[in-house]
């Protein structure tokens, strides 16, 4: 669902819109009315790797990375709401800043007593996946610059991020904490190539369909948010269309099992956050030309932010991904061998300098290129195994 | 005269922030978990079905903190993660957010179904909640 007509118009528009706001009304949401309300952000990153490409041609500095984002809340009667958000995102070839719709979805839902909420929504939504999925795209609700690499990989993104289909809820609140039951099932686009380069390492002939998304979330938090664990399902199952007389590959798919725990403990100066991802790919029905194949590949991070001041925080994780647990190495199935793995060091520093802006610096030290996205990358052997990423971004949002 | 007016700030500056609603809202206490529902905009109607709306000061504000830390038993950081992930999913909506104490009791007293806070009582906050 991306914007055809007058797209760049659109995102120039939005521009100026979230700009006019920043004038007029500095510190919050533009209320239209009672029940209608609009948010939005605008981000801007520099990035400069010491080699490969990341979030745009980041090899000698870049400021490719970009975000705008539009976003509006209605509520037209107690049991019904619609929500709607447009995003302009810019990072590399995957990501062309056309604004699309990050989610438009109506929300019908109920109250069976004070503190118990069932809902129905329906439409675009986002995919409930760890703890960040649903806000990836929004720079002021994530982690970092970038959400965790190892976990939250641009290579599934588009499939990922939303799907057009209809999620079942319940939020449950009693004395010992909040429950919330999600479970969904839509389609999603696959995005250009990039799920190409991930399961065949080179950009094929054909393309890949609309990938229908299943799953399920279920979350608690602590009264008060001190402990939130979240326990979470996907299954993207993609389709192969291949090039009509041209292809040497069938019409195959590739279907997925991820798997997500995640856990984080809050104080008042702290926060430790955790996420495992388990993910099984199975590739089948290529033909001849390609062997089926079951992989079983396995994320994690570990992250730790102090917040030295209510405005100033710094952070540290570490963050691992293992493409195919029986080559952790990579050298027995990968070429080059250290597309099979990542492993990063990250140090960063966030500090909310005046209301509704964030300033960020990053330090990445990463070894292996699994989460280096194929389209901005194309030549495997090209990339360096060891790269360390600079990254500065400032982020205005309402 | 001088000790008194010396002594009101010093009362400010001590009391735990008080829960104040518009004169429509029929309930009169709250528990924590209910406060916090509500607050995390989780809870959308009072028990009679009128819709509940929640005014917060911002973020940055000493009341506000000091709502989060001692009624509320959380932090403003982890109220701004519950309601920008709100926003930014779809999945529902931020309070509304008030410019000072003044205006917050203002916008209470004038709109039907709403809750806030207020660093003490004064004569006009006819409705207050108490936490259970």
């Amino acid at each position: 669902m991306s914007l055809p007509s007058n797209s760049l118009k659109l995102r120039d528009w939005m521009c100026s819109a979230i700009l006019g706001v920043t004038a007029s009304n500095p510190a919050m949401a533009l209320e239209l009315t009672d029940d209608l309300v609009i948010h939005g952000f605008v981000s801007q990153a520099y990035i400069d790797t010491t080699d490969n490409n990341y979030f745009g041609r980041s090899d000698g500095g870049t400021f490719d990375f970009r975000e705008l984002g539009l976003n509006g809340y209605w509520q037209p009667h107690k049991n019904l709401n619609f929500a709607a958000q447009v995003i302009s995102r810019n990072a590399g070839r995957e990501s062309d800043s056309e604004p699309r719709f990050d989610f438009a979805l109506a929300d019908l839902h109920y109250h069976i007593d004070f503190s118990t909420r069932i809902g129905l929504r329906a439409g675009r939504i986002k995919i409930p996946l760890g703890l960040y999925n649903q806000t990836r795209d929004a720079p002021s609700a994530r982690n970092g610059i970038f959400t965790p690499a190892s976990v939250y990989f641009e290579q599934f993104r588009n499939a990922l991020v939303a799907t057009d289909g209809i999620s079942l809820y319940s939020d449950i609140s009693r004395p010992w904490g909040d429950l919330n039951i999600e479970i969904y099932a839509g389609e999603s686009d696959p995005g250009e190539q990039e799920m190409e380069y991930y399961v065949f390492k080179q950009a094929l002939p054909g393309e890949f369909d609309d990938a229908s998304m299943q799953g399920a979330q279920v979350r608690y938090e602590s009264l008060g948010s001190g402990v939130r664990l979240a326990l979470s399902y996907s299954r993207p199952s993609l389709d192969y269309v291949p090039l009509a007389g041209f292809d040497p590959l069938l019409n195959g798919h590739v279907i997925s099992d991820m798997l997500v725990y995640s856990g984080q403990y809050n104080t008042e100066f702290w926060t430790f956050t955790a996420e495992y991802l388990l993910m099984i790919n199975n590739v089948k029905g290529f033909g001849p030309g390609f062997e089926d194949f079951r992989a079983k590949g396995e994320s994690f991070y570990a992250q730790a932010d102090y917040r030295y001041q209510p405005d100033l925080t710094f952070s540290i994780r570490y963050g691992e991904q293992i493409v195919n647990d029986e080559d952790r190495d990579g050298d027995k199935k990968f070429n080059p061998a250290h597309v099979g793995f990542g492993k990063s060091w990250m140090l960063g520093v966030r500090w909310d300098f005046a209301p509704n802006w964030i300033a960020r610096g990053e330090y990445h030290n990463t070894r292996g290129t699994a989460w280096l996205s194929g389209t901005d990358n194309p030549v495997g052997i090209d990339t360096v195994r060891d790269w360390e990423t600079y990254a500065l971004q400032l982020v205005y949002s309402f | 005269m001088f000790i008194a007016c010396l002594q009101i700030p010093a009362v400010f500056a001590t009391d735990t922030p008080v829960i104040i609603t518009h004169a429509t809202v029929k309930e009169t206490s709250l528990s924590r978990q209910s406060l916090l529902a509500v607050f995390g905009m989780h809870t959308q109607r009072w028990r009679d079905g009128q819709r509940i709306k929640v005014f917060v000061l911002a973020s940055d504000q000493p009341l506000h903190r000091k709502f989060a830390t001692e009624v509320l038993g959380t932090y403003p950081y982890q109220l701004d993660r519950i309601w920008q992930r709100l926003v930014y999913s779809g999945t529902g909506r931020a309070p509304h957010i008030c410019t000072s104490e003044d205006d917050m009791r203002m916008k209470v007293r004038n709109t039907p179904g709403a809750i806030g806070y207020v660093g003490s009582v004064m004569e006009e906050d006819t409705h207050v909640i108490t936490v259970e």
